[in-house]
């Protein structure tokens, strides 16, 4: 079956130009169309050259660098600037891009900073300390920043992981079952967090620093301490803790929990074993933070007493949830 | 409106075949993606099928044999995947025309590629000139993000292809009102709907411009009058579908509602947007306006925006004057109220390009894919641009009217083309990273927080650091990349054969690498905990936006 045949209409012939799409005659665009135009694509041709032809910043890196292995103290951070430029940096930067320095919990504890900046970016941590010096290397700029505040550690809890820590499961009844410390290796894929080559093997859970992604999405070096869940508290006691006037820290999920929403909180309570009027040793809380889900990689204080500051003793810290295990993680300090 | 020629074919089929010799020439240094290794395991399943048929083997038609072939990547149509399959067994395992395995699964989608624009050209001939449809047609080879997926054993650029096979097909059968035409809208349908569920929105487009176009019976008589393409692509389409689909012939509708609804309730994968990272809804409504500004040349979208004006004209501001008419009651207008109305085919153009875009505004439409799920917008955008073109060279014409047939054009292309030209030769082989000029290349697109790649496709870049510093036997953890990626690029000679990919162990392995997108961060500090060091050894970097990061486990 065939139907009619269109209507005949006139066709252009071969090469010519067809009729403008609309029965209105034919306006010619005035000649600054054309100019608008071409202006546009050489300017686009210009801008693309110039990008694609900046130097290898290679070299500069290494410049830099030499000057920062110079220079640099174990207190100080090193940070690359735009953040999307951190591998090139710290592949540049090698064995001065610390795991701490690249997983950095927070930036009040470091005096000083050099900040390795690429077409001028600043780190976005970074914007409250005052550039002292600026070195400059083709598009790169060394910038060493002071800290205006920063404050002292007296003692890092991360540092006693290992013979300065014990891990237990504290029972509610206050029976302990240690978790043994060992060396077993690293165990680790694509997505759950890690185990590290040494931790405290606890039923379900490893206990250990690690490097956990926050919520967001930023890298923070940390105690792995995912609770048991329920009335038994996940016990870390930490051996000879030099104490300050508080303890400060950071607490956060691994971003996936921390999206959930769904979950319990996560509480920490630290304490102390102290004598009570008669002559007997309890323990006492200083102080508990809690965390929910969706805060997000935050911080906390908890303050020591007095009597405390400048002594010695053992830390613990309680870590539950009245909810499933959390992927929970936390730095402390005392200052 | 003008009719093609066979020298208008010749062009177009000539424009086509460059870009798929430029595709088949830089195709071995790009690496496989994750989909195109699930692809390239259908397409093999597949051939074992058509073997099976072609050698009359008993019971290849039976349900049992059918679902043992068939049902490897079910979510996703078969006829891409057939072609796939056909490709390598005439090209590669019978023929051995084509040595690697890959190029010859790959030839298939690089021919989608130049079908589209051969479509473009011929569309741009017919509603504008024929310097529109070269114009057209190039912008759409040269726009990085489209060169990329044209490389690929994959759906994306097919389902482009066939989205605009299926409008030009419906809009001639519009055009010339014969039985022919129509009956090939409803095929070029169910062609559509065979390739990529993209076809599900073609109703969008032709039902509301079937009712401008047949509002009045105009010059036609009879059969003429009635929407006769709407009503093939209504019955050939599914026809069609099913029938080209064997995992279909069984379960019919249990299977199609199967079909319907992984796409319906798809997972959200990860994809950054302006630094944040979205995996779940509500998917940012800017997100298509955005990465099209992004990633589409500059000079495309100004002429694009030129090309749309006469439309818009006769679309708005007519309308305007008609209405100012009537209020006024001045009378009607010179020609009466509605004299200048968008001609047929370009409203057919804009609702074609505007109604795969115009999901992406809807908040529960994952936007994981980046900007090639709505490709199939894009030929019919290139029209536009290349009337655009054609505009801006009447313009040129005007004042310089002494110059040579030929001239303005040539001087404007080389102004208009050059970049977009230079810019897609350069995104290669990291084209979904490439941003234009404008946000700053593919470093603004790293310091705006925009998508650097996904589906693991840049491992082949490491293939001479591999080389160089792996000892035999060494093994590496592979992240994004599949294990048949890996092992497709070994089984080449792309990447050392020796080298033991791992896929799932960090720990295990002696490298481990990891491809950078936002939440691959996650994998990447998994790594600095197992190593015990935050210092890749080598990071693979274009225009010095890292792609990859290699880390040496520590003995």
């Amino acid at each position: 079956m065939t139907a009619e045949a269109a209507p005949e209409t006139k066709e252009p012939a071969a090469g010519e130009e067809a009729p403008p799409a609309s029965a209105a005659p034919a306006k010619v665009p005035a000649l600054w169309v054309a100019g608008v135009v071409a202006f546009v694509g050489l300017a686009e041709l210009v801008l693309h050259v110039g990008q694609v032809s900046a130097r290898d910043p290679g070299a500069d890196y290494a410049t830099l660098a030499a000057t920062v292995r110079k220079e640099q103290k174990s207190d100080d951070l090193v940070v690359f600037a735009p953040l999307w430029t951190d591998p090139v940096g710290r592949q540049a930067f090698g064995d001065l891009a610390t795991l701490d320095r690249a997983a950095f919990s927070d930036v009040t504890r470091y005096p000083r900073a050099f900040e390795v900046s690429r077409g001028g970016a600043r780190h976005p941590d970074l914007l409250s300390f005052r550039v002292e010096a600026e070195e400059h290397a083709g598009d790169l700029t060394l910038r060493r920043l002071v800290n205006p505040a920063p404050e002292t550690i007296v003692d890092d809890l991360l540092r006693h992981v290992g013979a300065g820590l014990e891990v237990s499961r504290h029972h509610a009844s206050g029976k302990d079952d240690v978790c043994p410390f060992t060396a077993g290796g690293a165990q680790a894929g694509p997505w759950d967090p890690s185990r590290p080559a040494q931790y405290y093997g606890c039923p379900g859970a490893s206990v250990g620093v690690i490097v956990l992604v926050d919520a967001g999405y930023r890298p923070r070096r940390c105690l792995f301490a995912p609770p048991f869940g329920g009335s038994d508290a996940l016990r870390l006691r930490f051996h000879d803790v030099t104490f300050g006037k508080a303890i400060v820290g950071h607490h956060g999920l691994h971003r996936v929990h921390e999206q959930q929403k769904t979950g319990a909180p996560v509480s920490t309570a630290f304490g102390v074993d102290a004598e009570t009027p008669d002559g007997k040793i309890a323990e006492r809380e200083l102080g508990r933070v809690t965390h929910r889900e969706g805060d997000g990689w935050t911080g906390f204080r908890v303050e020591v007493p007095p009597a405390l500051v400048g002594q010695k003793g053992d830390l613990f810290a309680d870590v539950t949830t009245a909810g499933a295990s959390r992927y929970y993680c936390f730095e402390a300090t005392t200052r | 409106m003008r009719d093609t020629t066979r020298v208008d074919h010749g062009i177009g089929l000539g424009i086509a075949a460059a870009y798929v010799a430029w595709l088949y020439r830089t195709a071995r240094t790009l690496g496989f993606s994750r989909d195109e290794s699930f692809y390239f395991d259908a397409a093999g399943r597949y051939a074992a099928w058509f073997h099976m048929v072609a050698n009359h083997q008993k019971g290849a038609t039976e349900r049992a044999t059918i679902d043992q072939f068939w049902s490897t990547n079910h979510e996703h149509p078969s006829l891409v995947k057939s072609l796939f399959a056909l490709s390598w067994m005439i090209f590669h395992e019978k023929s051995k025309y084509i040595a690697d395995s890959s190029q010859a699964l790959r030839l298939p989608g690089m021919l989608m590629g130049g079908l589209a624009l051969y479509v473009t050209y011929l569309f741009g001939v017919r509603l504008f000139s024929r310097t529109a449809g070269v114009a057209g047609a190039a912008a759409l080879a040269l726009m990085p993000q489209v060169f990329y997926h044209a490389h690929l054993a994959c759906f994306d650029v097919a389902a482009m292809a066939m989205w605009a096979l299926c409008v030009y097909a419906y809009f001639c059968a519009t055009e010339k009102r014969t039985i022919g035409w129509a009956l090939w809208a409803g095929v070029t349908y169910g062609l559509l709907l065979e390739t990529k569920h993209n076809a599900w929105i073609m109703p969008a487009v032709v039902l509301p411009h079937a009712l401008y176009t047949y509002r009045s019976a105009g010059p036609f008589k009879g059969i003429q009058r009635f929407p006769l393409p709407v009503l093939a692509m209504a019955v050939l389409g599914p026809l069609v579908f099913v029938g080209l689909w064997p995992w279909l012939w069984n379960d019919t509708e249990a299977r199609i509602r199967e079909y319907a609804a992984f796409h319906l309730n798809h997972e959200y994968y990860n994809m950054e947007y302006f630094g944040r990272n979205y995996n779940g809804p509500p998917s940012p409504p800017s997100y298509a306006p955005v990465m099209i500004a992004a990633s589409v040349p500059t000079v495309t979208l100004v002429l694009f925006a030129l090309g749309l004006t006469g439309f818009f004209r006769r679309l708005l501001v007519e309308r305007v004057r008609d209405a100012a008419a009537f209020v006024r009651r001045l009378g009607p207008p010179a020609g009466g109220y509605f004299a200048q109305l968008p001609e047929s085919g370009e409203v057919l153009l804009f609702l074609a390009l505007m109604a795969p875009i115009a999901v992406f505004f809807l908040p529960k439409t994952p936007i994981f894919g980046g900007t090639k799920h709505w490709f199939p917008a894009y030929p019919l955008l290139c029209v536009f641009v290349g009337h655009g073109f054609d505009q801006a060279v009447r313009a040129f014409r005007s004042r310089f009217s002494r110059l040579q047939p030929g001239v303005p054009e040539a001087l404007l292309g080389l102004a208009v083309f050059t970049a977009p030209a230079l810019e897609t030769a350069h995104s290669h082989p990291f084209g979904i990273s490439a941003y234009v000029p404008l946000v700053g290349g593919t470093r603004g697109g790293a310091t705006l927080g925009f998508n650097r790649q996904f589906w693991g496709y840049t491992t082949e870049g490491l293939a001479s650091f591999f080389q160089s510093t792996m000892k035999p036997g060494e093994s590496v953890y592979i992240h994004d990349t599949t294990m048949g990626a890996f092992q497709a690029l070994q089984n080449e000679g792309r990447i050392r054969p020796d080298i033991r990919g791992n896929a799932w162990s960090i720990s295990d392995a002696d490298y481990a690498i990891v491809h950078h997108e936002l939440h691959m961060i996650e994998s990447e500090v998994n790594i600095w905990t197992a190593y015990d060091t935050a210092h890749p050894v080598y990071v693979l970097e274009h225009d010095g936006v890292p792609f990859i990061s290699v880390y040496r486990r520590r003995k």
